[in-house]
């Protein structure tokens, strides 16, 4: 199966002009040292920023849990969501063994091979550069790992839902019939471990933004759970008046239910769902700004992929080194490549 | 696992280094001729104020 010509078009074209953007806080950061005569590199000590003081306060209040606050507010997610009967009956046992598989996994695989590529494969890739950058203020970082990061993770994903040959590594994302906060860690293994953003953060990190990361990571955590979650959390938003202005800019610069809920539906026919764009995970600008955005304000009837038949956990996280059994499906051993 | 799934696999890991490099580059390239640029017209600076 051939991409779209005017799919790979406009793929060529956001690309052109995603370099443009890559590097707008770096020309902003710039532009802004050369008017007020700043030069960070040669100071001797970093300056104190006021948020920074707050989150190292924050920090230190968490103690021995600082490591643990993201996935403690998931459990607490899930657990909300299930004392709700938000999955209601859709949670069967394959759907729960792919969602705990994929869970414990990005523990148990995907944090120590990204620590371990992080402190022993950067220092040969990249010798000599640990901490070169830094001088950079630390709200500048912050603008820089947000564009760096989150933009590299919409065209990774985007990518696997417009190159046909991409696609089977991330359909697991999307064969839950639910929407729950365990969707965001719900993927295949290889789609996870290859994660662009990932690397290009520990690089980031490597080289001197780490506190900047740290903040970055943990607020981009709390998005894209929230956006995942069946909580509709959003929806007082659309529904009183007075947050209508707030809710206008709300959907167009972070990921909501409503807009990536759209993007999880089993269907396009009904207006809402929208899984051919929205690809955003923490801020759904990117969306807006390449055309692939669709705001409806309301929620999809059906989640999934409509021919799902449920595959093997095994094979919804470890395709292709573990086929489907499913006859016909896309992650069989003959499986078609539908998309 | 058979060899078109191997290629599909190192398909795959090439698309993601190349989501990851040009980033990079861009980012080192433009913090690296910040510092650079800036620190030059500096020193043309202090240069030209201790020749008046």
């Amino acid at each position: 199966m051939k991409m779209d010509a005017d799919v790979r078009q406009k793929i060529i074209g956001n690309g052109l002009a995603s370099l443009l953007i890559y590097a707008l806080p770096v020309a902003l950061m710039f532009l802004t040292f050369y008017l007020t005569n700043q030069r960070p590199w040669q100071q001797t000590a970093p300056s104190s920023v006021p948020i920074v003081r707050y989150y190292q306060s924050f920090e230190r209040g968490l103690g021995p849990f600082q490591d643990y606050a993201l996935t403690v507010f998931v459990i607490v997610l899930g657990i909300l969501e299930f004392s709700f009967g938000l999955y209601e009956k859709r949670w069967t046992k394959t759907e729960r063994s792919i969602d705990i598989a994929c869970f414990a996994a990005s523990y148990i695989v995907i944090r120590p091979f990204t620590t371990y590529v992080g402190l022993k494969v950067l220092p040969i890739v990249l010798p000599g550069l640990k901490n070169l950058y830094v001088w950079v203020p630390f709200l500048w970082g912050v603008f820089i790992i947000c564009i760096a990061d989150d933009l590299t993770q919409y065209w990774y994903h985007r990518l696997h839902h417009q190159i046909p040959w991409l696609w089977r590594f991330h359909r697991t994302h999307h064969s839950a019939a639910y929407m729950g906060m365990a969707m965001a860690s719900r993927q295949n293994l290889i789609y996870t471990i290859f994660f662009s953003q990932i690397y290009l953060t520990a690089a980031l990190v490597y080289l001197g933004l780490g506190g900047p990361a740290l903040i970055v990571l943990g607020l981009k955590g709390v998005i894209t759970t929230l956006a995942h979650s069946c909580i509709p959390w959003d929806k007082p938003f659309y529904k009183y008046k007075v947050l209508r202005p707030a809710a206008w800019v709300l959907e167009r610069l972070i990921s909501t239910p409503a807009t990536h809920h759209a993007h999880h539906a089993a269907s396009t026919d009904d207006g809402i769902g929208y899984y051919k764009g929205n690809f955003g995970n923490m801020f759904f600008l990117w969306d807006v700004i390449f055309g692939t955005a669709h705001i409806s304000r309301e929620y999809p009837k059906a989640y999934g992929i409509s021919h799902y038949q449920g595959d093997q956990w095994y094979a919804q996280l470890l395709w292709p080194i573990f086929k489907s059994k499913v006859e016909g499906s896309e992650l069989a051993a003959n499986g078609p490549m539908v998309k | 696992m058979r060899l078109q799934d191997l290629t599909l696999l190192v398909k795959k890991v090439l698309v993601g280094a190349v989501a990851t490099v040009v980033p990079l580059l861009i980012l080192l390239g433009g913090l690296h001729l910040t510092r650079r640029m800036l620190t030059d017209s500096s020193r043309t600076e202090q240069v030209s104020s201790h020749a008046k």
